[in-house]
């Protein structure tokens, strides 16, 4: 197996931006599972042929998700010398206008979003420039940087996605890629490493929130004969889809992550289990194993440092519960996805019985910028308690739907109304999910509340993995209690009879108060059966269960009143 | 299945840790289903009870089916924000579509969690391509008609 020196990277760099800054056209087109249920597939096939007959000579290349996701189909277009332009909302009936525009080198204004002049590499610190002459026919057209969308973020975790083709090692090289799997490597002892993540002060983005460097540290202290790490693909809320467009988008920098902690902990073989049913994003991961083994990257004696790491893909089988630790390491032993009680913790007796370290996909990609910047660097972002930034899944009663990523400390408020355009006409907001099913509701009023794990479990919620779930006032917040338990009911294991009873039985009583047959002491019942569930469940998914039930009795008691008093359904939601 | 196919999957994942799952998801994906003498034979050949076979097979019902799959897939998003755009009625819709002319034996209906593009709630996956609710019904009819 080949063993890269720094020269491989440096050529596959140089490479790389040969190809991002081509000597010819090349159309970038988003085809991340949003745009392609918007037709990118039809208009790649448009593009496809109204360039060969009106002769012009490009390249299209499938790019992942930028985020704007109420734009879709996005394309981009790139001309040697110019800068970079991106197009919105392309249909292939406006493909052949489009196409007639480039022929023509001028542009195609009634859908140009913004263009790009240059760009910041957010890993190096560099900027990358697509023109040095300014044009002054676009200087009415915001730059990326002036434009609404991207002006309230910091795409630390997204520095890729949409930009580069995410088959192609050449251009995560050029945008800084595997540049801090070297310097780990040869720079760096593994102390210094877990050091500086726990400096940087990088807490888990699957939900619990517990500190990585310490989560290293343990597992590397632990004893055992192999030592494993994993990346948590396995996303079963519903409401959610941003790993499995940050996998599509860029799926290197999950791999960089995992060699440089793999190194740090001392194991030498690292399992990605990604949820059942992402063919997309299972094949861009088994291309870039191979593509990152072919160089070199993973294999024996990486960048001759004498550290060997080795990548394995498995699939899972669905469940929600697999997102759990425990049940994620039973599934991959290939047992069924049951937890187990966690008295004795996995990074001392994971997978296989050996020390395991388990990340989710957004924390791993944190790393290598953590490498890169230093601790320093990446400890100004954010708040005290929470560092860095935060991908968040915008979706729910909100005008632009969309995948962003915001320092920590950037209010709910904020995110719906800069990034999501605010609520549609005629309604008002009246409840914020965020954190998924494990994560109380918030009302209108707590909306102040800044992104932080601390502040959001003050409010009664949770960060989570960051789907923000936005509802407004024709929301009937017991039928959405009714909707979680019936989504927990399912996916419940059933291995313990806290939450294989207790859910099923609040489901019955909320159906009940939805129906027009629940009664006053109902509300008593759910209260103790939240008691017992928190109390007695053996894995976090029970514990966790009555959350929203909990929180809809106390944010919208009246709303449960009326339901029961009354018989009725103040938004008409519920069947009465 | 025969024999031969089988022996090459359980080949395929012989150095595989916990390689279960990944033989099943072969079978499935081969067969469309996991036939009883299937879970016989690795039983044998794994040296693994045949009851763990069928705890395994039956715990993942998302992903593995002991029956033969119908030909086309109807997957009807129950992700959150589809619920909030009334996906709980696109259900109804569409199994009623899929069941108008009696007992269907064309679709396997299914109820899943989030395809990622929220933006387009509430949508109905059929063989694998995203759809809304007007052009999902279209292509049920479609199908139903390709039938006869």
């Amino acid at each position: 197996m080949k063993v890269p020196h720094l020269r491989d990277l440096q050529k596959l760099k140089t490479e790389g931006e040969k190809l991002l800054r081509p000597r010819t056209l090349r159309i970038q087109v988003g085809a991340a599972p949003c745009a392609i249920a918007k037709g990118a597939r039809e208009v790649i096939t448009k593009l496809r042929d109204e360039l060969s007959q009106q002769k012009v000579d490009a390249t299209i290349i499938s790019v992942g998700c930028i985020g704007i996701c109420y734009e879709e189909p996005i394309v981009e277009v790139a001309t040697p010398g110019k800068p970079k332009l991106t197009y919105g909302r392309i249909t292939p009936e406006q493909v052949t206008s489009l196409v007639k525009a480039i022929a023509k080198g001028s542009v195609y204004k009634q859908h140009l979003l913004y263009r790009t002049d240059e760009e910041e590499i957010i890993c190096t610190g560099k900027t990358f420039s697509y023109t040095s002459k300014t044009q002054p026919d676009l200087k009415k057209i915001p730059t990326k940087k002036e434009f609404k969308f991207f002006k309230p973020q910091l795409r630390m975790v997204l520095r890729n996605a949409g930009l580069i083709n995410p088959a192609c090692i050449e251009e995560y090289c050029a945008r800084g890629g595997y540049a801090a799997l070297y310097k780990a490597l040869t720079k760096m002892t593994p102390d210094k490493i877990i050091d500086e993540v726990t400096k940087s002060g990088l807490r888990g983005r699957g939900g619990g929130g517990f500190p990585t460097g310490l989560k290293w540290k343990t597992c590397r202290e632990a004893k055992g004969k192999e030592k494993y790490v994993l990346c948590n693909c396995s996303e079963g809320d519903p409401g959610i889809g941003m790993h499995k467009s940050l996998i599509e988008s860029d799926p290197h920098s999950i791999l960089e992550g995992m060699i440089i902690g793999g190194y740090a902990i001392g194991a030498h073989e690292g399992y990605i289990y990604l949820h059942h049913g992402n063919p997309s994003a299972k094949e861009k991961l088994r291309q870039a194993i191979e593509q990152a083994t072919a160089y070199g990257f993973l294999g024996v004696n990486i960048f001759n440092s004498g550290f060997s790491f080795s990548i394995t893909l498995k699939e899972g089988a669905g469940g929600y519960v697999c997102g759990e630790s425990t049940a994620l390491m039973a599934s991959l032993e290939g047992r069924a996805g049951e937890p187990r009680p966690k008295y004795i913790h996995s990074v001392e007796k994971g997978l296989w019985n050996n020390p395991t370290n388990l990340n989710n996909v957004e924390t791993w990609c944190n790393v290598p910028l953590i490498i890169s910047r230093g601790s320093t660097w990446y400890s100004k972002i954010g708040t005290t308690g929470s560092k860095g930034t935060k991908v968040i899944s915008l979706s729910g009663h909100i005008n632009k739907s969309c995948l962003v990523e915001v320092p920590m400390g950037t209010t709910l408020k904020e995110i719906i109304t800069t990034l999501g355009g605010g609520i549609p006409k005629g309604s008002t907001l009246k409840a914020i999910q965020i954190g998924g099913p494990p994560a109380g509701v918030l009302p209108a009023s707590l909306a102040d509340t800044p992104l932080d794990f601390d502040e959001l479990n003050k409010a009664g919620s949770l960060l989570g993995s960051g789907g923000m779930i936005v509802m407004d006032d024709k929301t009937c917040m017991v039928d959405m209690a009714k909707y979680f338990m019936t989504f927990l009911e399912e996916e419940s294991c059933g291995r313990c009879v806290p939450c294989r009873e207790g859910v099923k039985r609040m489901r019955e009583i909320l159906h009940g108060i939805t129906t027009g047959i629940g009664s006053a002491d109902d509300l008593t019942l759910l209260q103790q059966l939240s008691e017992c569930l928190a109390k007695a469940s053996l894995c976090d998914l029970g514990k966790s269960a009555p959350a929203i039930v909990r929180s809809t009795m106390h944010h919208f008691s009246e709303e449960y009143q009326t339901h029961i008093e009354r018989q009725v359904c103040p938004v008409k939601r519920c069947p009465m | 299945m025969d024999i031969k196919t089988l022996d090459e999957i359980i080949e395929r994942h012989k150095t595989e840790k916990g390689a279960l799952v990944s033989i099943l998801h072969d079978v499935q994906k081969h067969e469309g289903y996991l036939p009883e003498e299937v879970l016989h034979h690795l039983s044998d050949t794994l040296h693994l009870p045949l009851s763990e076979l069928a705890r395994v097979a039956t715990y993942f019902e998302q992903a593995f089916s002991l029956e033969p799959r119908r030909n086309h897939t109807i997957k009807v998003c129950q992700g959150t924000t589809c619920y909030l755009k009334y996906g709980d009625q696109v259900v109804t819709e569409i199994r009623d579509e899929a069941r108008k002319e009696g007992e269907d034996t064309l679709f396997n209906l299914e109820v899943v969690r989030c395809r990622g593009c929220c933006d387009s709630a509430p949508v109905v996956e059929i063989d694998g391509n995203i759809l809304d609710r007007e052009s999902a019904t279209r292509t049920i009819i479609k199908l139903k008609g390709e039938k006869k």
